[in-house]
């Protein structure tokens, strides 16, 4: 009873329709916030469950989307937790059978898939359990960062301009501001560059008319007369609007930035070892295949079904696109070399099947060891001679 | 910047663009590349030179969508010439050309930058994404090449993979420079939303690829995809074209 349930939660389909539907979500999402930006702005500083309700009760059309957005997470949080268990223990079960690398490697995508889950847990612990706090700057004010510890001080603020020779001239460039604690200790904030004490980060901000100066509309008037110079007094009042003190308690930030970082590095080293080994892998297992089958040898072409059932093998053991080069559709490379004439140079009498499809392929000669290329050779001897036996005792 | 605000190095990369494009159109592989590198060249010298075009040294210019994205474009299509010298070029030179001809009608000034905006992590956003994007439009194309039949049915894939892989990058430089600027690293405004609904329609269409039945649909989802990117992107672009700019 609960297998057929865990199996269809964690069925990839399922996962391809969430993601698709979290992307129509969050498209439709963003129509909304572009109309009503200083709607969803305000949640960006406030819980989920202190905003929601209250914009629920008033004006559900424009929020609608959010818990269905959180709904559709939720469920693909758990379809990919399957997913990846799955794929987790599977491995986990063949481990005696390979090498630690290959093992880590194979394990890649499920830490990837894990990982995704602990950044969706990040963004529902900011979501629910952050806090944002906005305090007016002025020199000589005391700022609490916390109730616990001791107060600070504005000690002072500095503003940067951009120099008036330039056609930057007289806009806001950056603002220092100098903290001062009761011990004496100094702090010093900057735009964009945070400050970390108490379990806290302190930034600055700035009052929403400067980020509406910034952003105004082009001036009517031709070109020329919007030619840059030196702002005005207004223009130069308006860039530094009034600096903000944020302080902000965020139990996901750590988890959310790890997260992508690890994600980040394990997805390109993954995808970088996969396009040097994958075609390696993939092609040992294709020349065993093609060496151990008759499909190798001439007679195989009144064997079809066989043939046919090769392909379906071969699919399954690389089912992997990377094995797939964009210049040449499929990609063989064969280690033994071709003496006597068999797989690569006689296709022509191969089947139509496998004739159209070696049109799409590339065959190449590997470059590998000696010690490779020998055990290849024994594979495929091998697997002649017990074709030949097997014909022998068919007689 | 001796480049500065001179607009002759933009017109004659788009003009070189255009060039490396006929040239590849009719399969002359080298002299192509060639131009594209020249192009290439003098786009690259227009880019630095955007950096003073407000008289002091700001990154945002440099960096800003429209100017980059044909940038990535032609450093991807001589990449994949030095890598594969054989492969076909007309497509990508196609797209650098396109994209980059939308440069000229584009308002070549710089907005004014506000003090969050000069941060590292912008810069290395702005950087990603464009490649990202650049990735994207590339597997479309070869998504509809795969379609009509005049590439593997599977070309598009690796720039599928790659784009989604920068993409990832773009969200986690993303994410760190909204939290250094404004205290979270996902805010619920549009820019953010449609960088999400992007992201997740990119890993549907990756997953499809472990769908036997609906794997031949993937190719219709990386068109839509590089679809869905060209209207989200410039529809911004467009937007940025009334605000206020100085310089250029």
């Amino acid at each position: 009873m609960l297998k057929p349930i865990w199996n269809a939660l964690g069925d990839i389909r399922l996962a391809v329709i969430l993601l698709l539907t979290a992307s129509a979500t969050l498209l439709t999402g963003t129509f909304y916030a572009e109309d009503h930006f200083s709607l969803f702005m305000a949640l960006n500083h406030m819980r989920i469950q202190d905003w929601l309700p209250a914009q629920w009760a008033s004006r559900p059309e424009l929020v609608w989307w959010i818990p269905v957005l959180f709904a559709i997470m939720a469920l693909l949080g758990i379809n990919t937790f399957a997913c990846a268990a799955n794929r987790f223990l599977r491995l986990i079960g063949q481990r005696r059978n390979m090498a630690a690398g290959r093992f880590f490697y194979l394990l890649t995508p499920s830490l990837v898939h894990f990982l995704f889950i602990t950044i969706m847990l990040g963004h529902l612990a900011t979501f629910t359990a952050g806090r944002w706090q906005r305090l007016p700057l002025a020199a000589d004010s005391p700022i609490a960062v916390s109730p616990e510890a001791p107060a600070y001080r504005v000690a002072a603020i500095r503003d940067e301009f951009y120099p008036e020779s330039s056609a930057l001239g007289g806009r806001l460039r950056q603002t220092a501001v100098a903290l001062e604690g009761a011990g004496g200790e100094a702090l010093q904030l900057q735009y964009g560059w945070p400050v970390f004490i108490d379990g806290r980060f302190l930034l600055i901000d700035k009052a929403p008319q400067g980020e509406k100066a910034q952003k105004k509309s082009m001036p009517a008037g031709s070109p020329p007369d919007r030619r840059p110079g030196p702002a005005s007094a207004e223009a130069r009042e308006a860039s530094v609007g009034r600096p903000l003190l944020m302080i902000v308690s965020d139990p996901g930030l750590a988890v959310i930035i790890l997260g992508l970082t690890l994600i980040m590095a394990l997805m390109i080293g993954y995808f970088l070892f996969k396009s040097k080994s994958a075609k390696w892998i993939a092609a040992v297992a294709v020349l065993v295949l093609l060496g151990a089958h008759p499909a190798a040898a001439p007679a195989a072409e009144s064997r079809p079904e066989e043939l046919a059932q090769i392909a379906a093998r071969i699919e399954k053991l690389s089912p992997d696109p990377a094995f797939k080069d964009d210049r040449y559709g499929l990609i063989l490379i064969y280690i033994t070399p071709d003496e006597k004439g068999s797989m690569v140079s006689r296709m022509d009498r191969l089947p139509p099947f496998w004739q159209d499809r070696a049109r799409d392929c590339d065959y190449r000669l590997a470059v590998c060891s000696p010690a490779v290329r020998q055990l290849a050779r024994d594979l495929f001897d091998f697997s002649i001679r017990t074709r030949d036996k097997k014909k022998e005792e068919t007689k | 910047m001796f480049t500065t605000g001179v607009h002759a190095c933009l017109y004659a990369a788009i003009g070189l663009y255009g060039i490396a494009w006929g040239l590849a159109v009719f399969h002359q592989r080298r002299p192509a590349a060639a131009v594209l590198a020249v192009g290439f060249i003098l786009q690259s010298l227009y880019l630095i030179g955007r950096g003073w075009l407000g008289g002091v040294f700001v990154v945002h210019p440099v960096v800003e969508g429209p100017f980059l994205l044909p940038w990535c474009l032609a450093l991807i299509a001589g990449g994949r010439f030095l890598i594969a010298p054989k492969a076909p070029m007309g497509g990508l030179l196609g797209l650098v050309a396109a994209f980059s001809l939308f440069c000229l009608f584009y308002g070549k000034g710089m907005i004014p930058p506000s003090p969050e905006r000069e941060s590292v992590w912008a810069a290395l956003f702005f950087l990603s994404e464009s490649m990202a994007h650049a990735l994207f439009y590339a597997a479309a194309w070869m998504a509809v090449l795969s379609l009509a039949g005049k590439a593997p049915p599977h070309a598009y894939y690796t720039w599928l993979v790659w784009g989604f892989s920068l993409y990832t990058v773009a969200q986690m430089t993303g994410a760190l420079w909204c939290f250094v600027g404004w205290g979270n690293t996902f805010s619920w405004g549009s820019r953010h939303l449609s960088s999400a609904a992007i992201w997740t329609f990119f890993a549907a269409t990756l997953h499809l690829q472990f769908v036997p039945k609906w794997k031949p649909k993937s190719a219709f989802l990386a068109v839509a995809g590089g679809l869905l990117v060209l209207y989200i992107s410039y529809g911004n672009y467009l937007h940025e074209m009334r605000h206020l700019r100085v310089g250029g």
